[in-house]
């Protein structure tokens, strides 16, 4: 009886092993230079590039994840899973000096010091480019958006 | 030894059956269509989902700033783009993109969110039939 146990816990264990080395391939090939989750990279980045975790401060990511119904005007709920999910992800890897908090608007990324320092060579008219048209548009000019670079080096500015 | 057996088999299934579990259930565009006109006929026995209706909804207002057209563009053979963050959608037309209307959670997700954004409310199963068998129709 003892025998029977363990093989049935033997494979169960080998069922759940082949689930997780499916999984971890799906997870390859992404960002290398930031933190990176597959659940936070396709639900934020359906709609738009998937803002990299170190822009904002806990307190703004927890704003911002507590009003996904009314998310900049737009319905962008989730399942409760992956709302926990993307939240965890966003809450342990906001940090740094980007964690700074803006001072009027916590949930804009676009109104933090750090934004509008590193942006501030940028004609006013250049951000109502066709082809940019709102400041939240990073890839239109950010070359390296899918790996979370955002080198300088590496923008490229519509004419 | 036959009891030995049926263990290991159920262990397996099991183990498939979580497997399962986490990946997304495989689906055509028609069983949404199907699911969608059962439920409208609790209400409404007589309907049949109606691509001419579907594309008069899809292109309308309802009472908001945007139409599912916003997005989507009255051409859903085309790309679409997100109207405010420009983003590139992929053609809604099931003949031109395959993955449209396969997976169960995307579709519940999606109306959810757009019906709400565009008509301030959920969809109706008749709605959702006739919008899928409109982007089918193309």
């Amino acid at each position: 009886m003892k025998k029977n146990l363990v093989y049935v816990f033997l494979s169960i264990a080998l069922s759940f092993i082949a689930v997780g080395v499916h999984a971890d391939e799906s997870s390859h090939g992404a960002s290398r230079t930031r933190a990176n989750n597959v659940t936070w990279k396709a639900e934020c980045g359906s709609c738009h590039v998937a803002f990299p975790a170190e822009f904002l401060g806990p307190k703004s990511w927890t704003v911002i994840m507590t009003q996904l119904k009314t998310h900049y005007g737009v319905d962008a709920s989730l399942s409760p899973d992956q709302e926990k999910e993307i939240t965890q992800f966003l809450m342990s890897n906001a940090k740094g000096k980007r964690a700074q908090e803006a001072t009027k608007n916590p949930i804009r990324i676009t109104e933090t010091a750090w934004f509008i320092r590193k942006h501030d060579e940028v004609p006013a008219a250049k951000w109502k480019h066709p082809l940019i048209k709102t400041a939240s548009n990073c890839s239109a000019c950010h070359t390296d958006t899918d790996s979370g670079g955002y080198r300088e080096h590496l923008v490229k500015m519509p004419r | 030894m036959f009891i030995k057996t049926i263990f290991i088999f159920f262990g397996v299934i099991i183990g498939f059956m979580s497997q399962a579990q986490g990946q997304a259930q495989a689906a055509q565009p028609s069983d949404f269509v199907a699911q969608f006109q059962t439920q409208a006929r609790t209400t409404t026995p007589a309907f049949t989902p109606s691509a001419e209706r579907g594309r008069t909804f899809f292109n309308q207002t309802h009472g908001k700033e945007w139409s599912c057209s916003s997005c989507h563009t009255n051409d859903p053979k085309q790309n679409g783009k997100h109207a405010s963050t420009q983003r590139v959608i992929e053609a809604m037309a099931t003949r031109i993109n395959t993955d449209r209307f396969t997976n169960a959670d995307k579709v519940e997700k999606w109306f959810r969110r757009n019906c709400n954004d565009v008509l301030g409310r959920i969809c109706t199963p008749a709605e959702k039939a006739d919008v899928i068998t409109y982007l089918m129709s193309l």
